[in-house]
């Protein structure tokens, strides 16, 4: 909506909407007036275009007026309760909302409230106040953090504490269609139905938004969970749509038909119809079988859809830049960014940014940087591309040559990008894998280049998620495999055992650290906590062996193994790690299993039936705390270790005079039992008797069993006192006893 | 505690029982041939051959002459226990899945599969003991009829005034036996109860079922006493004549196990304490599920059959029955 002097009416209602009354300013002698107007300026001027500011020398107020309206409501939002100094809080309310109470005020002159009036603004401030806590979870006494398990139809979430068993948070049945999420900081669970995407939070999980998409697939939170995107099925009438997470608005939807880029699809459908020849190769009799399911899938490429099936979709299509102004997504030879967010949701500039064959992106986690990768084409030679946003401003660019596919990944912090790189050899028949490493935060961004020959197959790579290092997971091929023996080939593999080696950016150059030869370990799990521990896992065919390392140290802390373990989550402090086996990926042994950041086991494996998801709830990236507080506890650590230890101990002592309660408490009840069912047993003597008399045969042991009985029931109370401990004892006896024979 | 190594059957064990004496013991396996071994040291002595099917149940009389069979080939058959020679056939329309003679031996039951179109039902035969042992009475006494799946295990009440029986719907039913009427059905498995055992003086019993639990029963009120979780679908639960223990045992089915390490289908026996409602311990060597078990009579040991078509014969060490203070701070 454009305003214009010609309708006067309309004008004074956007001047209204563009004003802002801001009251509580500190009343100042005239002599300082200069600087306040000073500060105040400055701290508007920062939220947006000020077209005026007007503050009477002694009125304790001032008048802010914004080019537009939407700025001039955001300026409200981040100012209204803002602390200039101890003792002012400023109040900051619309220039329309003042003339309004204004004129209430003149029409209806203020009365002391009746008790009804009184009564229902109660009500009013507790709806204004319904919406939970979403942050009461990191006010738990001890400290501790929570986990959401899946199982079946029930979603459970527990306390987790290294001291007791898990503490059941809250627990419900058909709560989703198909799993949770939990927002990037925690405040919310996201939950699957039929009508759409729905968010929890607040001690009791209460529902805090509903967003209204059917049947919604995928859903992907910008990082500091402000907008949640949405996606249901490539033929949807709105697809994909872009949702303000904490009020529910719909920012901006997609329609349908899903367009994903020509590049993606292709790539999408070529791996499709390369499965199914694959299968085809193998069982010819398939291709028959096929032949309609087959025209149809050609037929839906021809019409430019992407195949059905999550497991290969290109999610997230929609990514948000670090500071959540910017949203991204991968056009046909070029990029769409839109923004700034939430005002605007159009174009940036109202035209995308051209990048010629564009296959991938990725912002980085800290900066409004795109990174950008297109494939070689023809003459012109693959190229990664760093891009300041909005300015459009490059970086960085770099050319590489025989390349097959380049993979982004970004140091969690945004400090570094690496670039996975598969490249052809020289005779195009053998692919090679390099990493280019962009020091982004330097001049010129300057490249490392770690590059591992053809034989040295990479398998994994894993930024160490707060400092320089990172881990490759590489292993040795045989350098000549016969064409035909392909299956043999990958058996030799499959038995070869990886290597581990750990890289550090250092300030001079890319450094590797030392290499850790022939491990079982397909998985490579750095802890967050930023110590440099991390989980070296072997997982399906490997058996699920586990290995803890202190990288700086150079240190194996610890090592186990989990039968089946199919997943591995860290605990966002990184002080525990959870391996876990999943139903949708095992169909055995299905549960979870709580280790310490060095490998040693907290609590039993706990079995979960149908257990399909297992995730810890991220803590917020900053601490609550403001920085001199952050201080404060740092010099005072050593009393609260103290204090968290006695509370520990306390806490154990508890439970083990609480089990010893419940054994005798059990012991008591069963021998009560016993004694019940021993009178019982010599009430029936009689009919036994009658039963057994005159059998021809029938020995006198048998006869004179109910004797016998009571004298074992006498037996069975001797013995209880005595059998109880040594359990663990004869079971290590028995499984020693039969290693020795294995 | 090394345990004797039972090999003859060439098919997965179903069934084991031990005589009164506990000298014997009597073995049943999907292949067609019942065998008699000498528990003492694992020796066997015979086989009883005549059934053209899977052996699924065995019981054993008394006073260890007489062997009950019963058979996927439809038959129920009594057996000389020394000679070996078949005395009796009794012959129904689907696989005889549990057999029993009960206390006092003037009946016995056979309980058939839900096979073949066929209801699963128990039957009870009157038992000719006086005379001529192959004269026997082909048509049942009663037939107790209700169960709506297979029915897995059935027991005798010591004074034979009712039977319990386990089935593969998880139910399990109590019925008078006089009367042939069903006094209770209490479904407490989601999943089939596979195997069913009365304690020694039948107060108590205990069913494992493919749940992976196992409940202790009172017999009387049919409430639960214990309820044991365990990570494993269990086949076989026994609970020892000696001591407030049981043996339970299991494994992942064959088609649902991954690699074929005896450590991944979890094949191992456990032994559950009654009173605490904890495991104590657990004995391994199976490479298939356990699909059998029974204490020794005398409660010295127990005998556990797998689907690897072992018989493994345990002798429990001096301190299963002594035991360490060490642990009392626990």
């Amino acid at each position: 909506m454009t305003v214009t002097k010609d309708d006067p009416e309309a004008f004074a209602l956007e001047e209204l909407r563009c004003a802002l009354v801001v009251s509580n300013l500190p009343a100042i002698p005239e002599d300082k007036h200069a600087k306040l107007h000073a500060v105040v300026s400055k701290i508007f001027s920062q939220l947006g275009t000020v077209r005026a500011l007007d503050m009477p020398v002694t009125g304790g107020y001032a008048v802010v007026e914004y080019a537009s309206a939407a700025e001039a409501r955001r300026a409200l939002q981040r100012t209204d309760g803002y602390k200039l100094d101890k003792s002012h809080v400023l109040r900051v309310q619309l220039l329309g909302e003042v003339e309004r109470l204004r004129e209430l005020d003149v029409q209806h002159p203020w009365e002391p409230p009746s008790e009804l009036a009184a009564e229902l603004s109660d009500e009013v401030v507790q709806l204004v106040s319904a919406r939970p806590n979403l942050w009461s979870h990191l006010a738990d006494p001890r400290g501790r953090d929570q986990f959401v398990l899946c199982a079946g139809a029930d979603t459970a979430v527990y306390w987790f504490d290294p001291v007791l068993p898990p503490e059941l948070a809250y627990e419900r049945s058909n709560w989703t269609e198909s799993g949770v999420r939990w927002s990037p900081l925690g405040s919310y669970l996201a939950t699957f139905h039929r009508q759409g995407v729905a968010l929890w939070g607040g001690g009791e999980f209460e529902k805090i938004v509903r967003f209204a998409h059917d049947h919604p697939r995928l859903i992907h939170f910008s990082r500091n969970e402000s907008y949640l995107v949405s996606y249901n099925a490539p033929d949807a009438p709105e697809p994909l749509i872009v949702w303000e997470a904490d009020t529910g608005r719909k920012l901006r939807a997609f329609p349908g038909p899903l367009r994903l880029p020509q590049r993606l699809l292709d790539a999408l459908w070529n791996q499709v119809f390369e499965e199914r020849a694959k299968a085809e190769a193998a069982n010819p009799m398939l291709a028959q079988m096929q032949a309609t399911e087959t025209r149809r899938l050609e037929a839906a490429r021809a019409s430019g859809t992407p195949p059905v099936g999550i497991g290969r979709f290109p999610w997230p299509l929609i990514q948000f830049s670090a500071d959540e102004t910017l949203m991204a997504q991968l056009g046909d030879d070029c990029v769409h960014v839109y923004g700034p967010l939430p005002e605007q949701v159009g174009l940036v500039d109202r035209r995308p940014v051209p990048a010629h064959g564009v296959s991938g992106m990725e912002w980085s986690p800290a900066a409004n940087i795109l990174a950008l990768w297109s494939p070689e084409e023809g003459q012109s030679p693959a190229r990664v591309l760093l891009l300041e946003m909005p300015s459009r401003r490059e970086l960085r660019q770099k050319a590489l040559y025989s390349v097959a596919q380049i993979e982004l990944l970004w140091h969690p912090q945004g400090k570094y990008l690496a670039c996975r790189v598969d490249r052809l050899t020289r005779s195009r028949k053998g692919r090679f894998t390099t990493f280019e490493i962009f020091r982004v935060n330097e001049r010129d961004v300057p490249v490392e280049v770690l590059e591992f020959s053809e034989r040295d197959r990479v398998s994994a790579f894993a930024w160490e998620p707060k400092g320089d290092r990172f881990a490759v997971l590489h292993q040795e091929v045989p350098a000549a495999v016969p064409a035909g023996a392909a299956a043999a080939a990958t058996t030799a593999t499959a038995a070869l055992r990886p290597v581990v080696t750990f890289y550090e950016v250092q300030r001079d150059a890319l450094r590797s650290l030392f290499s850790l030869e022939r491990k079982q370990c397909n998985r490579l799990h750095w802890s967050p906590s930023g110590a440099g521990h991390i989980l070296l896992a072997g997982l399906g065919s490997m058996g699920g062996v586990l290995e803890w390392w202190n990288v700086p140290e150079q240190e194996l802390m610890g090592m186990n193994e989990h039968f089946a373990c199919t997943d591995i989550e860290w605990d966002p402090s990184g002080r525990f790690v959870t391996t876990w086996v999943s139903a949708t990926a095992s169909r055995i042994e299905h549960g979870y299993q709580m280790w310490t950041f060095y490998g040693r086991k907290v609590g039993g494996a706990v079995a979960v039936e149908n257990l399909f998801e297992l995730a810890w709830r991220p803590r917020p990236r900053r601490w609550l705390l403001s920085a001199d507080e952050e201080r404060q506890v740092r010099r005072e650590l050593k009393q609260y270790r103290v204090r968290y230890e006695a509370e520990d101990v306390a806490l154990r002592e508890q439970q083990r005079s609480g089990a010893r309660v419940a054994r005798r408490e059990a012991l008591a009840e069963w021998q009560a039992l016993v004694e019940r069912a021993r009178a019982r047993y010599a009430a029936e003597a009689e009919a036994r008797a009658r039963l057994w008399a005159g059998v021809p045969g029938a020995r006198e042991a048998v006869r004179a069993a109910p004797a016998a009985a009571a004298e074992e029931e006498e037996e069975i109370e001797d013995v209880v006192e005595e059998v109880l401990e040594e359990k663990e004892e004869v079971l290590q006896k028995w499984l020693s006893e039969e290693d020795e024979r294995d | 505690m090394r345990p004797l190594l039972l090999k003859g059957h060439e098919r997965p064990l179903t069934h084991i029982k031990f005589n009164a004496d506990g000298d014997l013991l009597f073995s049943t396996a999907k292949d067609t041939r019942p065998t008699l071994w000498w528990a003492s040291n694992g020796e066997r002595v015979g086989t009883y051959d005549g059934h053209s099917g899977a052996v699924w149940s065995c019981d054993v009389f008394w006073d260890s002459t007489r062997l009950l069979t019963g058979s996927a080939d439809n038959t129920a058959r009594l057996w000389d226990v020394e000679s070996g020679h078949e005395l009796y056939r009794w012959s129904l329309r689907a696989p005889v899945r549990s057999v029993g003679v009960a206390p006092g031996c003037r009946l016995l039951h056979l309980a058939s599969s839900k096979l073949m179109g066929q209801d699963s039902n128990i039957y009870l035969y009157a038992l000719n003991t006086g005379g001529e042992w192959t004269q026997q009475q082909p048509e049942p006494v009663r037939v107790l009829c209700g169960h709506t799946a297979t029915i897995t295990a059935v027991q005798w009440y010591n004074t034979a005034e009712f039977i319990v029986s386990a089935s593969e719907d998880g139910t399990v039913r109590k019925w008078n036996v006089e009367t042939g009427q069903e006094m209770e059905c209490v479904k407490r498995h989601r999943k089939p109860a596979m195997d069913l055992k009365f304690s020694k003086d039948c107060q108590l019993f205990m069913t494992g079922a493919s749940d992976s639990t196992a409940v202790l029963w009172d017999t009387h009120s049919m409430q639960t006493v214990r309820t044991f979780a365990l990570d494993r679908p269990l086949n076989a639960v026994d609970l020892s004549p000696l001591l407030p223990h049981a043996v339970v045992g299991g494994g992942q089915e064959a088609s649902e196990v991954t690699t074929t390490t005896g450590k991944a289908g979890k094949f191992s026996a456990t032994l559950l304490h009654l009173a605490y409602g904890e495991a104590i311990g657990s004995v391994k060597g199976h490479f298939g599920p356990i699909n059998c078990l029974s204490f020794t009579p005398d409660g010295q040991g127990f005998a556990s059959g797998g689907e690897d078509g072992y018989v493994r014969l345990h002798r429990f060490d001096e301190e299963y029955f002594t035991r360490g203070d060490n642990e009392l701070a626990w």
